[in-house]
């Protein structure tokens, strides 16, 4: 009897371990549709077009947190965490540059020229405004903003490997095709690996000024059915850590919502939403090109000199700091549900035939 | 890569060994020997560097088609005819599945998603198992239906006039076809071993002698000793053996 309970319990375990991104996917809702995050008093905390589900969780721009509780319609209500703690960014006098504490990929260390990976899952994503409609079939705007990152990218000294693979339809399948592209890109041994998207939302939501000029904002997409969820965590909080350090108004906050985004394939893919489907496709150009000023400094190069070959300058290295724990957790919950799945099977492997 | 700090590197390492081992673990449950599966194994991690262009239009991915190939290899090699037709109505029923889902699921928002990356083993794993009950059943509907699914994208590309290319198992080792089959054959595993484990043991009534006999749990190894020898010396007195050693 006591066996039977045991092996029901282990079963139950596994079903939940199933179930769990089971539930998870990153869709839109469409139809101009999308959901309001709101706090215990009420506020607007932020709007987005991506499914929502309870237990996600929002870094708004001021770093607080926030965790979705409940679900009303298209009305999502979120409880306050606190604020997250964010890496340190500080101005380096000697080597005039931003540094980040902690574990940022440093410079010297490589002699390769320091290389970002560009694809897009949603090939139709468009900019209503400036592109007559917010969905083009198989070439969408989404693909301009990409070429303003890779132009900007390119002129700070990066190799990048822009795929403007068509992953259409835009349906439940389109992370399946874009993750053949992704690997593709892979091969190369990019530091960065970008899924550029955009949102669909009103404008307001995005629109910003940076530097006197408009712009859109860039918010940061993190997926909890990644395995590696801890490290992309890590490397979202850098990147946001060193926007909001360059450049005030740009970061739209990081979204933890369940899904894959195809974030398991590298511990430095990341998915952003550049603007809404309402804005300007010029502003959201204008903010993909703010945001890639950024990667300089979490890739630890100077800007204007990501090509490392043969440069001794730079950031120095650091010692393995606090952000750095994340990863080893990561590789800790990875051993342990491993170690736990094995005994599991092994148990259930066990035993005679029936008398 | 060589530019990650330590710990991403180590995470990245033992996350691919964690992926392959799972890998190995479960190929090893089909027609395949410990050294098969590895062989199969380094087929599709080597395979996955070569893209193969078939047409403007259509590229494959040669650690893909070896999968697809290994599914084909077990489909040929089943035991019955019966089981070769339920492999193909569970590979039909899948990839029909896969389609209608990625067809109207994404619509409604009430609607239970799922996510791309594990929808294709749960659904091929359950179709499979309930096909067949069997691991081979499994793996062979998950990997046909995410298979089927690329043509799909080829006949929407042709039928739109839209540029693109369709990648068939383009992403090699980490493609969802062969995460599917792998996953599937665990999760058939995983139902059915449960199963049989809740009535008590496999069922024995009306099986070959030989089957039963591998089927119960294995004696514990013993170096091999004659049976006089063994007569001699009791099994209590071979555990006192190396016992006590205070310090």
């Amino acid at each position: 009897m006591t066996k039977r309970i045991s092996i029901i319990t282990l079963f139950t375990i596994f079903l939940l371990m199933i179930a769990t991104p089971v539930q998870a996917v990153y869709e839109e809702l469409g139809g101009g549709k999308y959901y309001t995050l709101i706090d215990e008093n009420n506020q607007v905390i932020h709007q987005t077009a991506m499914q929502v589900y309870t237990g996600d969780e929002y870094i708004a721009a001021d770093n607080s947190k926030y965790r979705v509780v409940e679900i009303v319609g298209e009305t999502v209500r979120c409880v306050y965490q606190g604020k997250e703690a964010m890496p340190a960014v500080n101005y380096d006098e000697q080597k005039q540059a931003w540094v980040v504490e902690g574990d940022a990929v440093q410079a010297g260390s490589g002699s390769k020229q320091k290389t970002i990976a560009i694809y897009h899952t949603h090939s139709d994503e468009s900019y209503t405004p400036t592109d007559g409609k917010s969905s083009i079939d198989g070439q969408g705007g989404i693909y301009d903003v990409g070429n303003a990152l890779t132009q900007k990218l390119t002129a700070l000294g990066f190799k990048v490997d822009h795929n403007t693979n068509n992953h259409n339809p835009h349906d439940i399948n389109a992370y399946n095709r874009s993750r053949k592209t992704a690997m593709t890109l892979l091969k190369t041994n990019p530091d960065v690996i970008l899924d550029v998207h955009r949102d669909a939302v009103p404008a307001s939501q995005y629109q910003t000024q940076v530097q006197g000029q408009n712009a859109t904002k860039v918010k940061l997409v993190v997926g909890k059915s990644n395995p590696n969820q801890k490290a992309t965590m890590e490397f979202a909080k850098q990147i946001k850590a060193v926007m909001d350090k360059k450049d005030p108004g740009l970061s739209n906050g990081i979204y933890i919502g369940k899904g894959d985004y195809n974030q398991d394939l590298n511990p430095h893919a990341m998915l952003i939403e550049v603007g809404s489907d309402t804005n300007n496709k010029e502003d959201a150009e204008k903010g993909v090109a703010l945001f890639a000023n950024t990667l300089p400094t979490v890739l630890g190069v100077s800007s204007g000199s990501a090509d490392t070959s043969g440069q001794q300058s730079g950031p120095a290295a650091k010692p393995l700091t606090g952000s750095n724990r994340g990863i080893w957790t990561n590789i800790l919950i990875l051993v342990v549900v491993v170690a736990a799945a094995g005994i599991g099977f092994y148990y259930l492997n066990r035993g005679s035939v029936k008398k | 890569m060589q530019n990650f700090p330590f710990g991403l590197i180590t995470l990245v390492v033992i996350s691919i060994l964690i992926y392959f081992g799972i890998a190995h673990r479960a190929l090893d449950r089909l027609r395949l020997s410990d050294k098969g599966a590895l062989a199969v194994i380094a087929a599709i991690i080597v395979g996955s560097f070569f893209d193969i262009p078939i047409s403007s239009r259509i590229t494959i991915n040669l650690g893909g088609v070896i999968a697809v190939g290994l599914a084909i290899w077990l489909w040929i090699g089943a035991g019955t005819a019966l089981e070769k037709t339920r492999s193909i109505i569970a590979a039909v029923i899948t990839a029909l599945a896969l389609f209608l889902a990625g067809r109207y699921l994404g619509a409604e928002p009430e609607a239970i998603f799922i996510d791309p990356i594990y929808i294709y083993p749960i659904v091929a794993g359950i179709v499979g198992y309930l096909a067949g009950r069997s691991r081979r059943g499994a793996f062979f509907a998950a990997v046909m239906g995410v298979f089927a699914l690329d043509f799909g994208q080829f006949y929407y590309l042709s039928r739109t006039g839209l540029r693109g290319v369709v990648h068939v198992g383009g992403a090699g080792a980490f493609d969802s076809l062969i995460l599917a089959g792998i996953l599937a054959i665990l999760l058939a595993e995983l139902v059915g071993e449960t199963r049989e484990r809740l009535q008590g043991g496999p069922q024995t009534e009306g099986r070959p002698e030989e089957l039963i006999r591998n089927l119960r749990e294995p004696e514990p190894a013993r170096k091999p000793q004659s049976e006089e020898k063994r007569e001699e010396r009791p099994e209590e007195d071979r555990n006192d053996e190396g016992g006590e050693k205070d310090d």
